[in-house]
């Protein structure tokens, strides 16, 4: 018997994962190698971008000196300049188009950088968001409609720091979660289903209630190991102190028949 | 062996989930296939190249399959050039599965597919093995029992129906008894996959001749659209509301008290 399903179409074969190289990085490597071919042996590090000078200060001084001129295309209308190759231990620095770099100096460069980023914030369009972000953020607004827990400790009991929080609630940012934030999540779900099977109050009106066992269930809930029978069992206890609870005055008014009257205000939704 | 269990129920049946997008017969698949490998590669790092027989007409043809598989076994995203769909047999809950649906068909969207989906799929394979005493056919509600006459005892039975919902068809279909030998249900192609706990139980019994039985929930949802994840993932959702809830109403009390 084997562990894995025997299916009919089954012909597996060792498909070669495909391992794209950074091409254009190695040909400009390579066309340095050509370039400095007489040379002693050298490191090449490059410090290459398609819109942004790196390096600047520094690379600058040599570029006159050891510079050969434009030694290869990264791509279609981008220059690559080797600037300085000045002794073996030292990496020849690639710049992008050199020639708009010298025309300008550096205060004028700035202030024309900082003209054209204020002006593609200004008119870039809103961050495209994904299938999955926005079904992990509505999966994390349902659990915090659940708990009702502040963000810190939300983040406790999904065993992530508050600033790994945030970005999972972003819904423009594209992010993998790991096998165990995954499962972590998952079981942390479980529990809040398990919670609103058995009240409608958020579980943070008293998840730091003492238990009759020791501990909370707020405690239970950010431990490294979940215990799902743990946490169900304190989930029971805790209900029962709810309905032991003197009534409060807005709910004994509820009870009595006294509605919220609809404020101007409200959104349809509130309805 | 593994000792995978799908679900959050206390004893889950669910042995295989599926979920699937028919799309109008896209044939440069084969050109979008790296672009897609790249981008599921952190989570499907494996890769099987297959066939499929299509018999479309009098003269069967054979397409290209690309079958990429988590690392455990666990997962697989199949690639071709009428579907594309997402294999389990691991399953925590269906918020998790969504995700991991949701991820798949962001990728699609980011190579830039641009296919046409005909039909929206999602389908749940629970298999019954009875405890000790009982017979496949105490988990199924009363009215699917079927009859037994006096002095006969059934060897196989299988129910079928179609319920319609709100743009959407539940096909469910149960066997209790499952036909003898059958482990899963007819017209049902499973990825090479690692086998749940509950499989390897089934099997089990197979073999020693005892009888097993399945609840095959079917969700489909006519798309008629190009492609959108958003959106499709929205129709996901609702899909397996309704599978969720016409799967339990075909269990018995006996079912819900063990396994639930």
């Amino acid at each position: 018997m084997s562990d894995t399903i025997q299916t009919r179409h089954y012909t597996a074969r060792q498909a070669a994962l495909l391992q794209r190289p950074p091409s254009d990085i190695i040909e400009a490597a390579d066309s340095i190698v050509d370039v400095l071919g007489t040379r002693d042996q050298f490191t090449v590090q490059l410090n290459y971008s398609s819109t942004r000078v790196y390096g600047a200060h520094v690379n600058i001084i040599g570029a006159g000196a050891a510079g050969r001129g434009p030694a290869a295309a990264l791509t279609a209308g981008t220059k690559v300049v080797v600037l300085s190759t000045s002794w073996p231990t030292t990496a020849p620095e690639l710049l992008v188009d050199l020639d708009d770099y010298q025309a300008e100096n550096s205060w004028s460069r700035w202030s024309g950088e900082a003209k054209k980023a204020l002006q593609n914030a200004a008119s870039t369009a809103p961050r495209q968001t994904t299938a999955a972000a926005r079904w992990r953020v509505e999966r994390l607004s349902s659990l915090q409609a659940a708990f009702g827990f502040t963000i810190q400790d939300l983040a406790a009991v999904l065993d992530i720091t508050r600033p790994q929080l945030y970005k999972w609630l972003d819904a423009t940012n594209d992010i993998k979660l790991q096998e165990a934030s995954r499962a972590r999540l998952a079981t942390v779900e479980h529990m809040a289903k398990e919670w609103t099977s058995r009240s409608t109050v958020p579980l943070s009106s008293v998840s730091k209630e003492p238990l009759t066992a020791g501990g909370t269930a707020f405690a239970l809930l950010s431990a490294d190991v979940i215990n799902d029978a743990t946490v169900i069992g304190a989930f029971d206890e805790l209900v029962g102190k709810l309905h032991g609870q003197p009534k409060s005055r807005s709910q004994r008014l509820r009870d009595a028949g006294f509605t919220r009257r609809p404020s101007v205000r409200a959104l349809p939704s509130d309805e | 062996m593994t000792t995978t269990a799908l679900g959050t129920w206390r004893k889950p049946p669910l042995a295989y989930v599926v979920a699937e997008l028919v799309i109008s017969p896209y044939y440069s698949m084969a050109a979008k296939v790296p672009g897609l490998q790249d981008r599921l590669r952190s989570a499907f790092p494996r890769t099987i190249e297959a066939k499929e027989l299509v018999i479309d007409g009098a003269k069967p043809s054979a397409q290209p399959l690309w079958q990429l598989m988590s690392v455990d076994l666990k997962h697989g995203v199949q690639l071709g050039t009428r579907s594309i769909s997402l294999h389990a047999t691991s399953y925590v809950q269906s918020s998790d599965f969504l995700g991991r649906w949701a991820e798949v068909l962001d990728a699609i969207q980011a190579a830039e597919l641009g296919a046409f989906v005909e039909r929206a799929g999602l389908r749940y394979i629970d298999l019954i093995v009875p405890k000790e005493g009982r017979s496949p056919a105490d988990y199924l509600a009363p009215g699917l029992r079927g009859i037994e006459p006096e002095g006969g005892s059934s060897t196989g039975a299988m129910w079928a129906t179609a319920f319609q919902f709100d743009g959407s068809l539940v096909n469910l279909r149960a066997a209790a008894p499952a036909p003898q030998g059958l482990l899963l249900p007819p017209e049902f192609n499973a990825l090479p996959l690692n086998k749940p706990v509950v499989m390897l139980e089934a099997e089990k019994r197979l073999k020693a001749e005892a009888s097993i039985g399945f609840v095959d929930t079917d969700c489909i949802k006519d798309i008629a659209k190009v492609f959108d994840a958003g959106e499709l993932l929205g129709a996901y959702a609702e899909m397996q509301k309704l599978t969720s809830k016409t799967f339990k109403a075909a269990l018995s009390d006996i079912a819900k008290g063990e396994w639930m």
